[in-house]
């Protein structure tokens, strides 16, 4: 640099060519360096290998993320927050043009059905089971038993529902099938994931309650499943996040609409959800049809991910407040 | 219950308890006076936690538990016919190893007790946590927290949020489980002293490892050894005198 006063932007560049210099001959040393040692190259290959199978396990992700939101978000956002609700909150009408708020709503209805039914026969089996029967023939049993229903592919799901459901109790298709099968797939996810929190809650804090004079009913519900709480929520919500994704237990149970249900059983019951029109939109030859059911990805994806997102705020909220 | 006539308020003959076909304790006999701190002593796996567990029946969980002798908890035998277990230990509390809050505010580990029983006076609630913390020594340092989660505070202060939880239903005996093993030596001290102070208003058994803590804190002491009890007489007399040789070599740390 030059003893006399140079303006600024003129050193400027001096200075970063210098650094970058820097910069290059330290990257070229260290480089160096990998190769120079066998065990430090093998290191280097190392990283490298980790780094490839990272990217392919990441690259699935913004690869679905990408081709259904270019596509999904110009349908939803055409003509901006107006296409968006109308999306969602008009019926889709002649030659599906429409919304699909057929499919929005019946999944929330059946949702909300199959929670209702699925969550608290999970959960009351659970804690039933950790902590009012001992260990044995039938904990296995039931545990072993779940642990194969949470394998069993959701197609069967589907034709154990038109079996049973729709076929054995004369139920038909609709609403209440439709629910009850997606209940039938939420329960090993529940009931195993609350028995796994449950286990994890000391002893001892059973003890402390009982110690004063606490009931087991007590003691259970207000310390012990206190505690368990964060585990159990999660549970509840990933399979909520699964079931909500589901077609094939829902193709032969809850049959399809283009109106929301007005019954739950019945003929009036019959509901369309987001993942059913999904699948019947994409394989249909309409162009347009193509661009709606990536629209409908989207919305869908949004929804399993808020789902995620709830839930792990309140299972860290609650984790703060309580433990 | 407490109808009848008694000395002191608990009275143990003849105890022996077993898990399965393994005899843990051994005929044992021995008594706890009023307003007094018993240190229970021994090597660990002598029996002491059972021991303490068999006095508010807390062993009861362990399904292949069997008892066979008298306890005496003010003049009646606790595992006589129509003894109710809540109302037992709802009068002998207890303190365990590792702190345990439950995992609520501050204020509810302390309410949840005296709501087990029934009361549900806001008012009167208050002035029991408040209270109760006093007595654990902990109020002036939570006051301004109480809705903080008990789980939150030190390994101390939970210590001492277990203690005032214990005597929120105002038990006139307290069972301590080595309530300082798992603290550092100032929480600890701190609850040393809380115990000598306790010892006004409730009758104290102590489970210790610590030879020196019973010197400093016990009345009397009973010295366990393999569910067997070696001595039980005024703590000074044992420790300056011990009358069995497998107190002395306890004493002295040859065993434990
Ligand atoms: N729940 C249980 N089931 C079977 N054995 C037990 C149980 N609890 C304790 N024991 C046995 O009883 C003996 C005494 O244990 P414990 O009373 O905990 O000893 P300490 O408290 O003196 O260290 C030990 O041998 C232990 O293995
Ligand atoms: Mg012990």
């Amino acid at each position: 640099m030059s003893k006399t006063e140079t303006p600024l932007d003129e050193r400027a560049p001096d200075v970063f060519q210098s650094e970058k210099r820097e910069r290059l001959k330290e990257f070229k040393s260290s480089m160096l360096n990998i190769v120079k040692s066998r065990r430090n190259f093998k290191d280097f290959l190392f990283h490298i290998i980790l780094g490839i199978g990272i990217i392919i396990i990441i690259m699935p992700f913004f690869l679905v993320l990408y081709q259904v939101a270019s596509v999904g978000f110009g349908e939803l956002f055409s003509n901006g927050f107006d296409s968006f609700s109308n999306f969602f909150l008009t019926e889709p009408g002649r030659g599906l043009m429409g919304g699909i708020r057929n499919a929005f709503f019946g999944t929330i209805f059946l949702i909300i059905l199959a929670s209702a039914v699925g969550i608290p026969l999970s959960v009351f089996g659970a804690v039933y089971i950790n902590e009012y029967t001992r260990p044995g023939r039938i904990r296995d049993m039931v545990e072993f038993t779940s642990d194969v229903l949470a394998g069993i592919p959701s197609i069967v799901f589907g034709a154990f529902g038109f079996a049973f459901l729709v076929g054995f109790l004369g139920l038909g298709m609709g609403l209440l099938s439709g629910s009850l099968t997606l209940a039938f797939m939420m329960i090993p996810t529940v009931l195993r994931t609350t028995q796994e929190a449950l286990r994890a809650v000391p002893m001892s804090l059973r003890e402390a309650s009982l110690a004063l004079g606490a009931t087991k009913w007590s003691t259970t519900w207000n310390v012990t499943m206190r505690a368990a709480f964060p585990g159990v929520i999660t549970g509840v919500l990933l399979a909520i996040g699964r079931v909500m994704g589901e077609t094939a237990p829902l193709i032969f149970t809850s049959g399809n609409s283009l109106t929301t249900p007005t019954e739950i059983v019945g003929p009036g019951s019959w509901v369309a959800s987001m993942p059913y029109t999904i699948w019947s939109y994409i394989t249909d030859p309409r162009q347009y049809l193509n661009i709606k059911a990536h629209a409908t990805a989207v919305a869908l994806m949004t929804m399993v991910l808020a789902i995620d997102i709830v839930a792990n705020i309140i299972s860290r909220k609650v984790t703060r407040r309580l433990v | 219950m407490s109808t009848q006539e008694y000395t002191n308020v608990i009275e143990v003959e003849n105890l022996s308890t077993w898990f399965g076909s393994c005899k843990i304790l051994k005929e044992i006999s021995c008594y706890f006076e009023d307003n007094s701190v018993t240190a229970i002593m021994g090597p660990s796996g002598c029996g002491k936690s059972t021991f303490l567990r068999t006095l508010n029946r807390l062993n009861d969980l362990v399904p292949s538990f069997r008892q066979k002798g008298i306890v005496r908890f003010m003049g009646e035998n606790i595992y006589g016919q129509g003894a109710s277990v809540y109302d037992l230990r709802k009068r002998i509390g207890m303190v365990f190893q590792k702190p345990n809050p439950f995992p609520m505010s501050i204020y509810d580990n302390i309410a949840y007790g005296p709501k087990l029983h029934g009361l549900n006076d806001k008012d009167e609630l208050d002035k029991l946590v408040e209270g109760s913390l006093k007595k654990a020594a902990l109020w002036d340092e939570v006051k301004d927290e109480l809705d903080k989660p008990g789980p939150n505070l030190s390994g101390g202060q939970q210590q001492r949020l277990c203690i005032a939880r214990a005597l929120s239903v105002n038990p006139p005996v307290l069972l301590m489980d080595e309530p300082v093993s798992s603290l550092d030596p100032i929480s600890a001290s701190k609850i040393e002293e809380l115990i000598t102070d306790l010892k006004k208003d409730y009758t104290i058994i102590l489970v210790t490892h610590n030879v020196q803590q019973a010197f400093r804190v016990s009345d009397q002491a009973a010295f366990l050894y393999l569910g067997e009890l070696v001595e039980f007489d005024r703590t000074k007399r044992i420790l300056e005198a011990p009358a069995d040789e497998r107190t002395e070599a306890f004493i002295t740390g040859r065993i434990g």
